[in-house]
């Protein structure tokens, strides 16, 4: 018998899960954060660096595909600004200064003072760590300008001209310059009606631009003391800035778009493309190509006449890839979804019923080669490969919800894990039904993160405080831990489970029904795909890539091992004897018999 | 009548003008100048923020853990978006540079009203320059110390308010006074200073209640907490003494009246002196008593405390308690007989209570009653005296509840020598009146 008020705690209940499940998800998932872009910087080479808020956030693209890249071993601070000096990358971070030669693959740690601004021309630079002046950079050392003069204001733009002025700006704090063997800054010419400086560019004939916060934006030509007001422009919020080499073609990024003048600042106009975008960031390459960064982690690039946006970071993240029988291949990249009907075709953008704006977005294809997509917002679809059409999947499935989680399990079947209850369900495909796997009353303990299938058709499903596992043949079982680490649970090569709970590690090995206490074992295979011959890939705890042989006993041996080409976190697949990796920054093929990844990744 | 309630006119004016002197202005506008360029910096740099005493593992966290944002970013960030613009004009002469201090404005000043959440980021713009503010609407009880005092409490600056309390205060003082016997008594005294305490302490009291409305300092709170116990006790305290005080008043006016004695100044010079000594006796043989056990137990917090320093500390204090005390012993008679030397050489006599000259007692209270009542004849020609014992409930709280106890009092009232026979007569009746 069911009271009329029971419904009301119920759905607390829900709600709860529902609230619950969702915070886990943003922290579990690492849901994609915009990452606004501080720099970008043309370098000498002809490629373009952009420098994101990120740690690590660093990234390099060059002509003529344009196809950005994370720089490896990138130093994990938080960046606050990059130059170029003797083709040396210097990135100054939160938590020091560092130097990139350009025939050196690691990154050299210069200082460990906090950087506040940076500046190059040539071999002189200058660094001003926050909370103090300026320094001089030379040889790799820092030293103080002991010059007077300075103002209360920081300084939080710099420039250096080709005959050794520098110049310095900041908001408040107006513009001064500081020439080669003088011992005081001085005011730079008259006339500056703003002394809130947030941009300051230097053209090639020596024109020196300022962006201010309320006063528009001034030029002082070569020459001249007095600061002339840009009164064309009328927006009075130059937040960003960016001057061709002849001077001619002006970029301001005005807070909510970005204007342009072609003639020195007489005229502006709006840029339609980008009306509405705050710009962080504005440059122009070595070829006169002008380049935006948006707070949004956005990039755009001028093409011809038109701005367009450069797929970039979150763009190029690839959040799940799978692999039909035949040798098709789907790729949920960015916010998009591809398919690439067969090896070597070109990849085709497939509309979707949903936006996948969320990230929260799953594939999974079942062994009959159909495709899944789950979201926590909507019911789940099978995709009808014919009509293109996405006819919707829920036998099943308890009304209200759907599956935040769709994987495909141990033995190609799909399971969906429910976005409010945490439940794991399973997909019977001719009968397109879902059904629970039992383990008790839905609480909101029993919640289910994440599913993975393992070397030798393992499969593990795992929660806050649950851990469900199937062997080859056999029926999921669970285990109630208290308080489970979030990483996946993983196999080891003699077939033991294991997991970690804080500083406690469990296991499980084959025959066995209860957990103990135990020294964990490396590797552990945390995710596996099965290939033609017999053999499967999977990736270990460590984050290798390792092709596994299965021996007679049982017991799974290492054939080979590969250094995935991207940075984590990792999707799988495998289809007859290829293998897919999809990173942060693209998804990638792995050429078996050289050892090699070929970037797969669309450019579209 | 006049008399009585001069003293709660003049504790009212008091309390008033005090009120006014003090009470503070329901809103003001703080403004602060917002050096952006610092502030970002600050943000980065931890240890040039505001303590001094940031662990370097916090420096470290803060360093790996707050992402870097340009200064355009930050100001969107730290103003949510909205910073209002206003031209510069007069009302902005006196705000102070990017570089200085805090000042204050009242409301109808700023070109601003009802800003949202109580406060708001302003860019001042005069021609291309734009300096920034944050002003904030308050109530300045929170920030009393800060604010300056012409703006803070805006009563102080109304002239005519102050004259008009002065002239009322100088009237009431200075009108002539004519004092009857009962309202030179004893009696009067306790009920003016009632009357005084409710007086003064029952305005602060209410006005510190209304300004408990807003965000009040905890100063108003102990206020409320403290001036509502005195000006409950100063009502208590007016209303005991008033009711003997009409008692007095009614037995001077020969209700009631036993007998009334007009004394020889020698004899009431004799009699004060000798009562003076007699009620100096007694005192100091209960100080002796209170001195013994002080003595007794701050020597045993000495000796048998665990600290022997906070042994001490009760110790000093007892014995500074003691001192106190024989100071109140040697100086009460003296002030007593100074008092009784300077008024009327009277005796009223009647069943509920005596008066002698202006000092009364009252033994028809709640709790009160009169002991004994003799009349002791003079020796070697000396007056006779009435010897009149009276006692009331004394109230002490402990850990465990409220004991009462009785308190008694020994009155001696002189007798003028050809007055024995009616004083047997009153003594009689007094003692007819307390049933034996």
């Amino acid at each position: 018998m069911v009271f009329p008020t029971a419904s009301v705690p119920f759905r607390y209940l829900v709600t709860v899960l529902r609230l619950a499940v969702l915070s886990m998800l943003l922290l579990f998932t690492g849901a994609a954060q915009a990452q606004p872009i501080l720099s970008i910087l043309p370098e000498s080479t002809g490629c373009v660096s952009v420098l994101t808020s990120q740690a690590g956030g660093l990234y390099r693209a060059c002509g003529p595909d344009w196809r950005f890249r994370r720089i490896a071993g990138v130093p994990e601070a938080l960046p606050v600004a990059l130059t170029e000096s003797n083709r040396s990358l210097i990135l100054g971070t939160r938590t020091g200064l560092y130097q990139r030669s350009s025939d050196q693959a690691g990154w050299q740690r210069l200082s460990d003072q906090p950087t506040g601004a940076l500046a190059c021309h040539g071999a002189r630079c200058v660094v001003r760590p926050f909370g103090q002046g300026p320094h001089r950079l030379s040889d790799g050392r820092l030293s103080p300008l002991r010059v007077r003069g300075l103002p209360d204001q920081p300084l939080q733009q710099f420039v250096i001209a080709g005959e050794g002025v520098l110049y310095g700006a900041g908001m408040g704090a107006g513009v001064l310059q500081l020439r080669p063997g003088d011992d005081a800054w001085q005011p730079v010419g008259s006339g500056l009606g703003n002394g809130n400086v947030l941009a300051l560019a230097l053209a090639n004939d020596g024109t020196l631009h300022v962006g201010t916060y309320g006063g528009g934006l001034y030029c002082l030509r070569p020459g001249e003391d007095r600061w002339q007001r840009l009164s064309g422009l009328q927006a009075t919020r130059v937040t960003a800035l960016a001057v061709s080499a002849d001077g001619s073609w002006l970029l301001a990024g005005v807070g909510d778009g970005v204007r342009e003048s072609r003639d020195g600042g007489d005229s502006w106009r709006e840029v339609p493309e980008l009306a509405g975008i705050p710009v962080l960031s504005l440059a122009f390459d070595e070829v006169g190509r002008a380049w935006a960064g948006t707070r949004e982690g956005q990039l755009y690039r001028r093409q011809g006449e038109a701005w367009m946006r450069v797929r970039f970071g979150d763009d190029l993240s690839v959040h799940q890839v799978t692999a039909d029988g035949r040798g098709g291949l789907f790729a949920l990249i960015g916010e998009r979804l591809y398919r690439r009907p067969y090896p070597g075709a070109d990849w085709q953008r497939i509309e979707t019923p949903f936006p996948l704006a969320d990230g929260w977005i799953s594939l999974a294809m079942d062994g009959a080669g159909r495709l899944y997509l789950g979201s926590p917002r909507h019911p789940t679809r099978r995709l009808d490969i014919q009509s293109g059409q996405w006819p919707v999947s829920v036998s099943g499935l308890p009304e209200p919800g759907s599956f935040r989680v769709l994987r495909r399990g141990p033995e190609g079947v799909v399971y969906g894990i429910h976005a409010d209850t945490g439940q794991l369900y399973r997909l019977e495909p001719e009968r397109d039904h879902w059904t629970l796997i039992e383990v008790g009353e839905a609480r909101l303990r029993h919640q289910v993160w994440d599913l993975r299938r393992l070397p030798g058709e393992h499969g593990v499903a795992w929660g806050p405080n649950i851990l469900m596992w199937q062997r080859p043949g056999e029926p999921w079982q669970h285990n109630w831990f208290a308080q489970l680490e979030r990483g996946a649970p993983g196999l080891d090569a003699d077939r033991v489970l294991w997991t970690r709970r804080q500083v406690t590690v469990f296991s499980l090995a084959p025959g066995e029904n209860r957990w103990s206490d135990n020294t964990i074992r490396h590797p552990l295979y945390v995710e596996a795909v099965a290939l033609a011959d017999g053999t499967e890939v999977a990736l270990t705890g460590d984050n290798r890539l390792v092709r596994l042989l299965r021996r007679e006993d049982g017991t799974w041996a290492e054939l080979d091992a590969h250094v995935p080409p991207g940075p984590p976190p990792y999707t799988l697949a495998a289809a007859g004897d290829r293998v897919y990796l999809g990173t942060l920054d693209g998804l990638h093929e792995l050429d078996r018999v050289h050892g090699t990844w070929r970037d797969i990744t669309p450019t579209h | 009548m006049l008399l009585v309630f001069r003293s709660l006119i003049v504790a009212v004016l008091l309390a008033l003008g005090a009120t006014l002197w003090w009470y503070p202005a329901a809103t003001l506008v703080m403004v602060e100048p917002v050096a952006w360029g610092q502030w970002h910096e600050q943000q980065y740099d931890p240890q040039h923020r505001s303590s001094p005493f940031l662990s370097s593992s916090v420096i470290e966290q803060s360093r790996q853990s707050r992402p870097f944002v340009p200064m355009a970013e930050f100001i969107h960030g730290q103003v949510g978006g909205a910073m209002l613009e206003i031209e510069a004009g007069d009302w902005s002469r006196d705000l102070p540079g990017p570089e200085g201090g805090r000042a204050w404005l009242a409301p109808d000043r700023v070109p601003v009203t009802d800003p949202p959440r109580g406060w708001l980021n302003l860019a001042l713009r005069d021609g291309e320059a734009l300096d920034f503010y944050r002003l904030q609407w308050l109530d300045p009880l929170q920030r009393l110390g800060d604010i300056p005092p012409a703006l803070a409490h805006p009563f102080r600056g109304v002239s005519l308010l102050w004259v008009g309390l002065g002239v009322t205060l100088l009237v009431m003082l200075a009108l002539p006074v004519c004092e009857s016997p009962a309202q030179a008594s004893n009696l009067a005294r306790g009920m003016r200073i009632g009357l005084v305490l409710l007086g003064f302490f029952l305005p602060l009291t209410l006005a510190s209640l209304w300004l408990s409305q807003r965000s009040a300092p905890d100063a108003v709170y102990a206020l409320i907490v403290i001036g509502g116990m005195l000006a409950l006790t100063g009502l208590v305290t007016a209303l005991i003494f008033g009711r003997q005080y009409a008692w007095l008043r009614r037995l001077m006016a020969g209700e009631g009246l036993l007998a009334h004695w007009q004394l020889a100044p020698e004899q009431w010079r004799d009699f004060v002196q000798r009562d003076m000594r007699r009620s100096r006796g007694e005192k100091l043989a209960r100080l002796v008593m209170v001195a013994v056990m002080a003595v007794v137990v701050g020597l045993g917090f000495v000796l048998f405390a665990p600290d022997r320093g906070a042994g001490l500390v009760v110790a000093g204090v007892l014995t500074g308690m003691v001192m106190l005390l024989a100071l109140i012993v040697l100086l009460m008679p003296l002030w007593t007989r100074r008092r009784l030397l300077r008024a009327l050489p009277q005796v009223w006599l009647g069943p509920e209570g005596v008066c002698i000259g202006h000092q009364a007692h009252h033994w028809s209270g709640l709790g009160s009653r009169l002991e004994s009542a003799r009349l002791q004849r003079g020796k070697q020609g000396r007056p006779a005296r009435i010897e009149l014992t009276y006692s009331g409930l004394r109230g002490v709280s402990s850990g465990r509840g409220v004991y009462f106890y009785r308190d008694q009092q020994n009155v001696v009232v002189p007798v003028p020598p050809d007055k024995e026979v009616e004083a047997e007569r009153v003594i009689a009746v007094l003692r007819v009146g307390k049933g034996g």
